[in-house]
């Protein structure tokens, strides 16, 4: 389980421009078969050929304004954890995506300024507890704005599915 | 300090009946559930959250809508079996209101079977639940692990937004709906994501005079422009939309006179004229007269933003004693079955389909990646929801998004078309 008061990770950058909308992450027309694994092998290929092929454990995304635009589509957050994308860091987050990433305990963060911050395949730090991003090769730096409390709550319970498994077991519905 | 819609309703909604504030993150006991086409998923995430066989019940049976629209009818053996999925689920839940074999888009359906309420909160895994707005309804789009939430308990966290106050004013054009041009217009001139978070509450004279279908437009593309809400308030042409589809009780809500908008736009009518997005956002936009003369392959009318009636009508009227240019798709679907049938009942489909149009059942297919695919190199002009790089098949293929007048008059021409002047003529 992913506790933001520890959550610390350094890894590679992949950036991306404004308004990458969800049928570019999870393009619809291959999910049809309906497998996580067919998704994965064309994410984001419609702006980055390479991507699906190059991704590796560890990546971070960095992106422009309204990231995850579009339909609502949980696949879409999905397969970007399924490929190895620890965290992204964007400069504004479209409202379904970020909700969605929140009820996923998937670390989806707002940061004004990233995308002037690192280049693509740089390397960067992202310290939550004490609220930087930075750039590794350059050692510069920007504030990371923290979650709501309430929001944290949900992380720390380890999203939206365990609250409700625990909900019904409280309430003797299971 | 006064009040704005979001405020009040999520003030009224609150699990702990408290007065919120922009910003404020709040429980919420939801009016009204809607699961469509992803209904088995949702169920999947109970089963993935422990529970056995997946939801043990629905919080109440009153509240929850659900139907099987965009697979329907099912293009796909994976499609056929989440179907069937829905269906077992309905029995087993007790679903009351369900409506399986029968096509459309969800939002139509929510609206035309009076399931949207003024004063309501209504969720459901779909982007487009801000179009519940049109009937004064807070409206949002959820994912699937929130909804499996909000389908045992009826309740979900919101956080209170801030509020975005767009006026409109001017003369609506008495030939063909403006609502698309109007939203285009926002977004080229505002960003794609001018109202992101926010809840938008739209006014101002043009508003009072618009149509039902124009505020659905501009309610359900609200999305497009980054909102969780996109507000009208109820006025008397609403409370007859909604009582002629519902004896249920309801309770509309208005903002406070001195209600706090974090900002406040004014739109002039005058100045939107008729607007294209170019490809592959929805605020990249221009004025008509930029892009008129490109050459189109397809052309699409449907979908929740633009396949009402009204939507229709304008196409026929268009259409009357033309034809549809050789060699161009013009393809039309009815937003649900019942405005498939106001089209019949009203005439249109005859002359359209001897005009050269091809009819596809209602549904979200037009609007998607499921139907009307195109290939690399080709253009399409749409009055449905988005133009992203795709979301018609290739990558390559570029997608135009106008209103239904303009779309109409491009597929006569074969290349985007300004559409005033075939209206002015139709009139005479």
């Amino acid at each position: 389980m992913l506790h933001l008061s520890e959550f610390v990770i350094r890894g590679r950058v992949w950036k991306f421009g404004d308004s990458v909308d969800t049928n570019i992450i999870a393009p619809l027309h291959v999910m049809r078969k309906g497998e996580i694994e067919e998704i994965a092998r064309h994410t984001m290929a419609a702006v980055r050929p390479e991507f699906p092929e190059q991704v590796r454990p560890g990546d971070i995304i960095v992106a422009g304004a309204n990231f995850g635009c579009g339909s609502h589509r949980e696949e879409a957050n999905l397969v970007l954890e399924k490929v190895g994308i620890r965290a992204i860091v964007a400069e504004s987050v479209a409202r379904i995506f970020l909700r969605t990433s929140t009820n996923l305990a998937f670390p989806t963060l707002v940061a004004p300024g990233v995308s002037s911050l690192v280049e693509d395949q740089e390397e960067l730090e992202i310290d939550y507890p004490k609220g930087k991003i930075r750039n590794l090769r350059s050692g510069r730096e920007l504030p990371l704005p923290k979650y709501a409390p309430s929001i944290e709550q949900i992380f720390e319970a380890g999203g939206i599915l365990t609250l409700l498994k625990e909900r019904c077991i409280r309430e003797g519905l299971i | 300090m006064g009040r704005t819609i979001a405020e009040k309703v999520l003030s009224k909604k609150s699990v702990e009946q408290r007065e919120v504030n922009a910003g404020d993150y709040v429980g919420v006991k939801i009016d009204g559930l809607m699961l469509n086409v992803t209904t088995s998923q949702v169920n999947d995430k109970a089963i993935e959250a422990g529970l056995p066989g997946g939801l043990p019940r629905l919080w109440d049976t009153e509240r929850v809508y659900m139907m099987t629209e965009h697979h329907q009818p099912p293009q796909s053996e994976l499609q056929a079996r989440r179907n069937k999925i829905a269906r077992d689920l309905a029995a087993r839940l007790g679903v009351k209101y369900f409506h399986d074999a029968e096509p459309g888009v969800c939002h139509q359906m929510m609206c035309d079977y009076g399931y949207v309420r003024p004063g309501e909160v209504i969720v459901g895994p779909d982007s487009h639940c801000t179009l519940y707005g049109a009937l004064n309804a807070a409206g949002a789009g959820i994912a699937e692990p929130d909804a499996a939430y909000a389908a045992v308990f009826g309740e979900l966290w919101l956080r209170v937004p801030d509020s975005l106050k767009v006026s409109i004013e001017g003369e609506l054009p008495n030939s063909y709906p403006v609502a698309k041009d109007v939203v285009l217009y926002l977004a080229g001139k505002y960003g794609d994501d001018m109202a992101q978070y926010l809840a938008i509450e739209y006014k101002g004279p043009a508003v009072r005079e618009m149509d039902m279908a124009g505020r659905m437009c501009l309610a359900d593309h609200g999305v497009e422009l980054g909102a969780k809400f996109a507000l009208f308030e109820a006025d008397e042409k609403t409370l007859a939309y909604v009582r002629k589809r519902t004896d249920k009780s309801f309770e509309a809500v208005s903002p406070d006179p001195d209600a706090h908008y974090s900002r406040e736009i004014t739109v002039d009518l005058e100045e939107v004229g008729i607007r294209v997005a170019k490809p592959h956002t929805f605020d990249n936009v221009v004025p008509i007269e930029e892009v008129a003369g490109k050459r189109i392959d397809q052309a699409l009318i449907g979908s929740c933003a633009n396949g009402r009636l009204e939507d229709i009508e304008v196409a026929a009227r268009i259409l009357r004693g033309r034809k549809v240019a050789k060699g161009v798709r013009l393809i039309i679907s009815p937003a649900s079955y019942n405005v498939y049938l106001q089209c019949l009942e009203a005439g249109l489909v005859e002359p359209l389909v001897r005009s050269g149009a091809q009819f596809l059942e209602p549904g979200c297919g037009v609007c998607t990646a499921r139907l009307a695919y195109m290939a690399d190199g080709e253009v399409s002009i749409t009055c449905t929801t988005r133009n992203y790089r795709g979301r018609k098949g290739s990558p390559k293929a570029e997608i135009y998004l106008a209103g239904p007048a303009t779309v109409a008059a491009s597929a006569v021409t074969g290349v985007i078309t300004d559409p005033r002047e075939m209206l002015n003529a139709a009139s005479k």
